[in-house]
């Protein structure tokens, strides 16, 4: 049919080699990265290395850890010990699992029990601990972290270096060598808004105090038993993995991701966004591109663009156009220069801004002669 | 009715050692190894992006479908059974990927009527202005057909893909598609010499 012959002809050879580099670039986004070294598991096998006043003798066994591991310590300690020289040790029936694992960041939720850390400074890498409702972050120290989740009890001590400990809705609160701090609910009491540094009889080590939220405390539920291994529901993240993409965004959205955004990479980020955009939920994918272009970080521009694209489709041509004009300004000869300045010349037109449209489009052409939108550009320039 | 042949080099025979290194390729993908998943777009992704170019008509959504399909491949890897079929596994997930999205396209179309024109894409240069008319002509009117009748017509018309690929892409017989494709040739001719009277 000599339709598909002229069809043929006009679309040539498909996208061109940035647009490819950009595609392997989305695909591995998603991949998550394998750490840097070995994460080495220790066992306990008879006498003696002292940690934290444990006493066992290591046998290695060489297990590879990755985002998504969980991980849980039997009647002995487990000791990690993670690339860059930090040693992490799971104290006796206790349990966490990795949540992520990169060269930028390490994240550890403690379903329960004790994890004792050794960080090694000046690697970059930031390392967060979640307990409960309490987040924990950490760059170079050495410090504990122990929650029962049955009291709703927190405890974090640093030997060395300073950490944050954060929850939502209350101002983060750092903890420095030699503090203690002791979060626990009692019954029928309510403690003073503003931190309280206490000392505890025996304690060598002042107690401060977080303030307490306003509302009642709950009731404490019957006390837990130890996690241990056994199905979990998956992640948002894996969910991704797995290409379950409506179930990630509703499982994202049921762990409040989107009311914890501080937690979220810019890969992160985009990942999901690209999912709730795929999937529809404009809202989400708002919000998520919304903090990476905050950040103003390397993915910043792609984020505006996009933005201004769920714009556009929404038919609001003011708000798409400040994005697009944000896009080019933050990388005018990046990936995604071209396409946002011809939306940017779309938006101008739809707003019937003659002279914005005019300007744009000498711009349009003057770093993309042969683009697609040359064509209009041409006509709006020469327009009266 | 004119048959046209295109030269399709994108796939090449499978040779015993092609096989096995197919093989270890979809287990270092299936096992979700970085360096893997790199390779195997680097192999497959010019049969991907021809597949999701024709099919869509050069459309601005592109990469989101290059994207979508990979990842389908990437979390299926590790269910191929025979590395030596790979190729076609490849065509089968993209072509379904795509496929949906012409379905999803058209349930919003229902409620939106906002019309999608093909040709879209900012890396796309028609210079000749009455051939991209003509083509964008030529995607409306395959709009206007099944998601199958336009995969089949694309598939054929402008992949050059042969009946038997046909039928192992589209999981039916070759006769039945030859059957399909006249059907689908003749409603496509219908539709575009009502729209140039």
């Amino acid at each position: 049919m000599k339709e598909f012959d002229a069809a043929r002809k006009a679309l040539g050879d498909g996208p061109g080699p940035a647009k490819r580099a950009m595609q392997r670039a989305r695909l591995l986004r998603g991949v998550p990265p394998v750490p840097s070294r070995r994460v080495t598991r220790w066992a306990l096998a008879g006498s003696a290395v002292l940690v934290a006043g444990v006493v066992f003798v290591l046998v290695r066994t060489g297990d590879r850890v990755q985002p998504g591991t969980q991980l849980t310590a039997g009647r002995s300690a487990r000791v990690l010990r993670f690339a860059q020289g930090s040693v992490v040790t799971l104290g006796p029936g206790s349990s966490a699992h990795v949540n992520r694992l990169d060269a930028r960041e390490v994240e550890l939720v403690l379903a329960s029990g004790r994890v004792d850390a050794e960080v090694t400074k000046g690697t970059g890498r930031t390392w967060r601990y979640h307990a409960g409702p309490w987040a924990v972050r950490v760059v170079g120290t050495t410090l504990h972290v122990q929650w029962e989740p049955a009291r709703q009890a927190l405890e974090v001590g640093v030997t060395e270096g300073a950490v944050e400990v954060s929850r939502e809705g209350q101002p983060p609160v750092m903890v420095r060598a030699g503090e203690l701090l002791r979060r626990e609910p009692e019954a029928g009491a309510r403690a003073p808004a503003t931190p309280v540094v206490e000392v505890v009889p025996g304690a060598p080590v002042p107690v401060l105090v977080p303030p307490r939220s306003p509302e009642p405390e709950p009731e404490p539920g019957p006390r837990s038993q130890p996690v241990v291994e056994g199905p979990r529901a998956p992640s948002w993240r894996e969910l991704l993995g797995s290409g379950r993409r409506r179930e990630a965004i509703e499982r994202a959205e049921a762990d409040d991701v989107l009311g914890q955004l501080n937690l979220l990479g810019d890969d992160e980020a985009l990942l999901l966004a690209d999912a709730a955009r795929l999937e529809q939920r404009v809202g989400a994918a708002r919000k998520l591109l919304g903090l990476v272009l905050l950040r103003l970080g390397p993915d910043a521009a792609e984020a505006a663009f996009l933005l201004g694209r769920l714009d556009a489709d929404a038919h609001a041509p003011d708000t798409a156009r400040r994005y697009f004009t944000q896009a080019v300004a933050l990388a005018p000869a990046g990936p995604f220069a071209e396409q946002s300045r011809g939306r940017l010349l779309e938006a101008l037109l739809d707003l019937q801004d003659v002279a914005g449209a005019k300007q744009a489009a000498r711009d349009y052409l003057a770093n993309h002669a042969n683009g697609a939108w040359a064509n209009l550009a041409k006509k709006v320039e020469t327009s009266r | 009715m004119e048959r046209v042949t295109v030269a399709r080099s994108h796939l090449q025979p499978v040779s015993q050692t092609g096989e096995a290194d197919l093989r270890a390729l979809l287990d270092g993908v299936g096992r979700g190894e970085r360096e893997a998943v790199g390779r195997f777009f680097d192999r497959f992704e010019r049969e991907v992006n021809s597949l999701v170019w024709a099919l869509l008509g050069a459309d601005a959504d592109h990469e989101d479908l290059v994207s979508e399909a990979f990842e389908a491949m990437v979390k299926k890897a590790s269910l191929v059974r025979n590395a030596a079929a790979t190729g076609a596994w490849v065509r089968q997930v993209t072509v379904n990927t795509v496929r949906m999205e012409l379905r999803r396209r058209r349930w919003r179309r229902l409620f939106s009527h906002d019309e999608e024109e093909a040709l879209d894409h900012p890396d796309l240069r028609v210079p000749d202005e009455a051939e991209r008319a003509r083509t964008r002509a030529l995607y409306r009117a395959l709009g206007q057909l099944s998601d199958h009748d336009r995969t089949l017509l694309v598939l054929r018309h402008l992949e050059g893909l042969e009946l038997t690929e046909l039928a192992e892409t589209l999981g039916s017989s070759p006769s039945t598609l030859k059957r399909h494709l006249v059907r689908a040739e003749t409603r496509v001719a219908a539709i575009l010499g009502r729209s140039e009277s």
